[in-house]
């Protein structure tokens, strides 16, 4: 269990251990100390307590005594004849002598009633229930006891606690004396007891009276508390309050049991402080002093431990890297203790273990230089070391000789093995046996190229080669077969050549033929062109003018169509009018009717008259016809109105046609307008258009001629071509391949091509020499040709001169 | 000729109904009716239909206070109606004792008719009357149906009524 701590964790606990005992024992001895030195204080306080409640006791019986002594001097008949007057008198006699009381009476008990009866009394008591609390605090005592009553009494009035006395008067007890102490009695010898325990270490110590609740009644200290009375009394001895923050302890006794009244205690107490405060001091600082010190016991165990270990673990991983091969370690350690010792042996190990590294590490480095010998006899590790270095130094200078030699192209050189024994012995045969592979395929392949040299392409390789030789052996083999079919073909190919440059140069020289006629063809279309361009400027001036006439006769036509319109007003005027005529006719027509009847009822009535009537019957006879005239007049006159009406509704109707034709004439015109200005714009787009064909057709021409011009370009190439194809041939023809089909047809086609070439490659070289010298100067004044066109101008290019073949066309 | 008594009788007749008449229009034929027969010609004016009176009475008018029957010419002769136009007329008559109207499409002269120009009328057959014509005149060129205004309009109907006019009315 103790294994899994360390060395300096276990030297720490039994150091903690070891420390632990003593400081168990010393705290338990101050304890100890503690309880004797509280016990002591206790025990002056019961004291003082003690003495304090037995001179109060004798106190009281003093005071008794002087009660007893006042009924005396009354004396029973004395109250039943003197005057109230001289009992007051007595009573106040009584309280100058002794100032030690605060009042005094004398009562009247009645049996049954519960309340007694002052007769006289000092001038203070004056509360008729005073006397009430003096018969009930009495009843009790007298019953028991004759002779002597004594007791403590509450005065419940002003609910304060008070010391009172009452002696019977008279045999009857019918009445009795009652007197009040005063308070100071009591406090000067409870201050008293209060001295004593100051002198006695405690300063803070009180003493009081308190009843059996624990009300006080009378306290050497101002505003005493109610205190628990009942726990005090079955507790005889120092008791400490744990529950009060301060700490109070009581002393108390209880001296009533065989008086009357109530029962009452005396309590002294000191601040708990004061009684054990030091001792306890003097624990808690034994306390902190062994914590600390443990503390500090565990910590220099646990740096002890470490000084102890440190040198132990050092060489431990020292060795724990030696193991795994690392020799660069440093042992710091330096001691004269056993590991000390160890220490040293570590450190010559390590340097031995270096010597032999840096020997192995210039070997691994190629370094022979270095130099290593045995330490003794039995160190197998040096001397193996010692012997690699010479051996190598031996085997690199025969390689190098080899290798010297195979260099400067000498390989018939061989190194000397029997030197060797082992794997260097088969390194060096194998380098041997090397030189001897590189040897053979080199010197075939000498030869062979020497025979491709001599132009001869049939030469090849014919010994067995492995990998690389063999490769370079098919290599050569197919780089020299290659040669031998492309010469074949080259051959094959020039007399092919040849044959295809005279058919470029026929066909070349009927293109230029072509191109010519093309040219004069583009001449007349250009002069036809010319021809519509001024014909459609002429339509166009055309359409123009007519669309100004028709301008101003649409002018005409609205004036007419505006003339029409007031037309129709009159006309319409003319129909009001003849509306109005009509009337008055119709009105006319109505009087000649009614004129009629009046001169027919004329006639009656002159009929009646017989002769008498014959004159006024002619009257009315005239009378009727110049009615009927004027009916035929009005009827005339209606009719011609009537007509003339009509009239000019045809007139209206015309008016309306005229003007719906004025209207479409309108709008005709302004279509004519439309349509001529159309035909202008379309004849100035058709002058626009012919003008840009005219510029594509001379485009055209120029490239026709330049096409003449390349094409007699392109036939003397071909000529230059064939002329280059059969000196190729020739060329091939001097080699001597395997395949002898080559050389049988190139024999025949060998003439034609020839002549074609002689006779063609000065024409065309002459031409072109001429044309570039013209067009120099032209070149430079003009703007409108690009570059590339300016450098084969046709106008130049094609020969027009006398020696060109144009002229022929 | 002139001593055959039924031509005696008759220019005797003739000379009777010659005399002057007041002609009108009916369609295109010109009547006439003798003027002395005639009262008064009014022009139209409004006329009261009466209910449960012969067809051919088209109602009465009010002529300066008397109450007097207007009759339809056209109706009573069997001729079909025709609208009415401004040339209509009433010409007030006295017949059998009695005036009233009568509507006409339009009146047209005084005129003297001698007994020369008066033809007696034709015979057209047994079943046809022609009581209510005197003659025919010729005068001018033209024909004129002479109406015998007493017979034209005499029917017991318009007796009647003509009674009832009279005894509500006129004392005459």
């Amino acid at each position: 269990m103790l294994g899994k701590f360390s060395i300096a964790q276990k030297l720490a606990l039994l150091l903690f251990t070891f420390g632990l005992l003593p400081t168990l024992v010393l705290t338990g001895v101050a304890y100890q100390a503690a309880e004797t030195i509280e016990s002591r204080a206790g025990a002056r306080l019961q004291s003082a307590a003690f003495s304090v409640g037995d001179r109060l006791d004798r106190a009281m019986g003093e005071r008794y005594d002087d009660a007893q002594k006042l009924a005396t001097s009354i004396g029973s008949a004395g109250v039943a004849k003197e005057s109230l007057g001289s009992l007051e008198a007595k009573l106040n006699a009584f309280l100058n002598l002794n100032p030690v009381y605060e009042r005094a009476a004398v009562v009247q008990l009645v049996e049954g009633a519960s309340d007694g009866v002052v007769v006289a009394k000092t001038k203070e008591i004056a509360s008729p229930s005073y006397a009430g609390v003096v018969k009930k605090a009495n009843i009790g005592s007298f019953a028991t006891a004759g002779s002597r009553s004594k007791t403590a009494s509450e005065e419940w009035t002003t609910n304060r606690p008070s010391l009172n006395f009452a002696a019977p008067i008279d045999e009857k007890r019918s009445f009795v004396v009652y007197m009040e102490l005063k308070k100071e009695a009591v406090s000067a010898i409870l201050e008293n007891g209060q001295k004593e325990l100051t002198a006695a270490n405690l300063p803070g110590a009180q003493i009081a009276v308190v009843d059996a609740k624990g009300n006080v009644i009378v306290s050497t200290e101002t505003g005493g508390q109610a205190l628990p009375v009942s726990e005090l009394k079955n507790a005889f001895g120092y008791v400490s309050d744990k529950a009060s923050t301060q700490g109070y302890a009581y002393w108390g006794k209880n001296v009533s049991p065989a008086f009357g009244g109530i029962d009452w205690y005396v309590i002294a107490k000191a601040p708990s402080a004061e009684v054990s405060g030091d001792v306890h001091g003097i624990g808690q600082k034994f306390l902190a002093a062994s914590a600390g010190m443990l503390v500090a016991i565990i910590a220099v165990g646990l740096w002890l431990g470490k000084k102890a270990v440190e040198p132990i673990s050092q060489l431990t991983s020292v060795a724990t890297r030696l193991a795994s091969g690392d020799f660069t370690q440093e042992v710091r350690y330096d001691g004269t203790d056993e590991l000390g010792e160890l220490a040293s042996a570590f450190r010559a190990l390590i340097e031995y273990g270096n010597a032999v590294a840096a020997a192995a590490d210039g070997l691994a480095r190629g370094d022979l230089s270095v130099s290593c010998e045995a330490k003794s006899g039995d160190d197998v590790l040096g001397g193996s070391v010692s012997l690699a270095v010479t051996t190598l130094q031996h085997l690199i200078e025969d390689s190098k000789s080899l290798i010297d030699a195979a260099r400067d192209g000498v390989l018939e050189h061989r190194a000397d093995v029997t030197k060797y024994v082992g794997g260097y012995r088969e390194l060096l045969e194998g380098m041997n046996e090397l030189l001897g592979a590189v040897e053979a395929p080199i010197a075939e392949a000498q030869k062979t190229l020497e025979r491709v040299a001599e132009r001869d392409l049939r030469g090849r390789m014919e010994g067995e080669f492995k990998g690389a030789y063999g490769q370079i052996k098919v290599a050569i083999n197919k780089a020299v077969g290659n040669l031998d079919e492309a010469v074949a073909r080259v051959s094959i190919g020039a007399e092919e050549v040849a044959t295809a440059s005279s058919h470029i140069t026929s066909g070349a020289q009927t293109l230029a033929q072509s191109a010519a006629s093309q040219a004069s063809a583009l001449e007349e279309i250009t002069s036809s062109l010319q021809e519509i361009t001024s014909m459609s400027r002429g339509n166009a001036a055309n359409a123009n003018e007519a669309r100004a006439m028709a301008q101003s006769s649409k002018q005409s036509a609205e004036r007419g169509t505006a003339s029409m319109h007031r037309l129709s007003q009159a006309i319409d005027r003319i129909k009001s009018a003849a509306d109005q005529t009509a009337k008055i006719v119709k009105t006319i027509d109505e009087i000649a009717f009614q004129t009629n009847l009046l001169a027919l009822n004329a006639a009656v009535e002159a009929a009646r008259a017989g002769d008498a009537g014959k004159g006024f019957a002619v009257v009315a006879e005239e009378v009727r016809n110049l009615a009927m005239r004027s009916a035929e007049a009005a009827k005339t006159t209606s009719q011609m109105i009537d007509e003339s009406v009509k009239k000019a509704e045809d007139g209206v109707i015309l008016n309306r046609e005229v003007l719906v034709n004025f209207e479409e004439i309108g709008k005709g015109i302004t279509k004519v307008v439309e349509v001529m200005g159309e035909i202008a714009a379309a004849s100035n787009m058709q002058s626009d258009g012919v003008a840009q064909i005219n510029v594509a057709v001379e485009n055209m021409s120029r490239e026709t001629q330049q096409n003449a011009a390349t094409t007699e370009e392109a036939a003397s190439a071909a000529e230059e071509l064939a002329g280059q194809a059969t000196a190729m041939r020739n060329m091939a023809a001097e080699f001597h391949t395997t395949n002898a089909s080559a050389g049988a047809f190139a024999s025949p086609m060998r003439s034609a091509p020839v002549s074609m070439g002689s006779m063609g490659r000065s024409a065309p070289m002459h031409r072109q020499n001429k044309s570039h010298a013209v067009s120099a100067p032209v070149r430079s004044t003009s703007h409108s040709h690009s570059s590339s066109s300016s450098k084969n101008d046709p106008k130049w290019v094609i020969p027009l001169d006398d020696d060109g073949p144009m002229r022929d066309f | 000729m002139a001593s055959d008594p039924k031509a005696t009788a008759l220019a005797q007749r003739k000379l009777e109904n010659a005399g002057k008449y007041l002609t009108f229009f009916l369609e295109s034929e010109e009547y006439g009716i003798p003027i002395l027969k005639v009262q008064q010609i009014i022009g139209v004016t409004s006329i009261t239909v009466v209910p449960r009176t012969p067809h051919y009475v088209l109602g009465v008018i009010n002529l300066r206070g008397k109450i007097i029957p207007v009759i339809d010419i056209r109706r009573k002769l069997d001729m079909p109606s025709v609208e009415p136009s401004e040339a209509n007329c009433i010409i007030v008559v006295k017949s059998n004792g009695i005036e009233m109207g009568m509507y006409v499409d339009r009146v047209n002269e005084v005129l003297l008719v001698t007994s020369d120009d008066i033809e007696d009328t034709p015979f057209f057959g047994g079943q046809v009357s022609t009581d209510y014509l005197v003659g025919i005149a010729k005068t001018q060129g033209r024909v004129r149906l002479l109406l015998d205004i007493d017979k034209a309009l005499s029917t017991s109907e318009l007796l009647q009524m003509a009674a009832a006019f009279s005894a509500g009315g006129d004392p005459d």
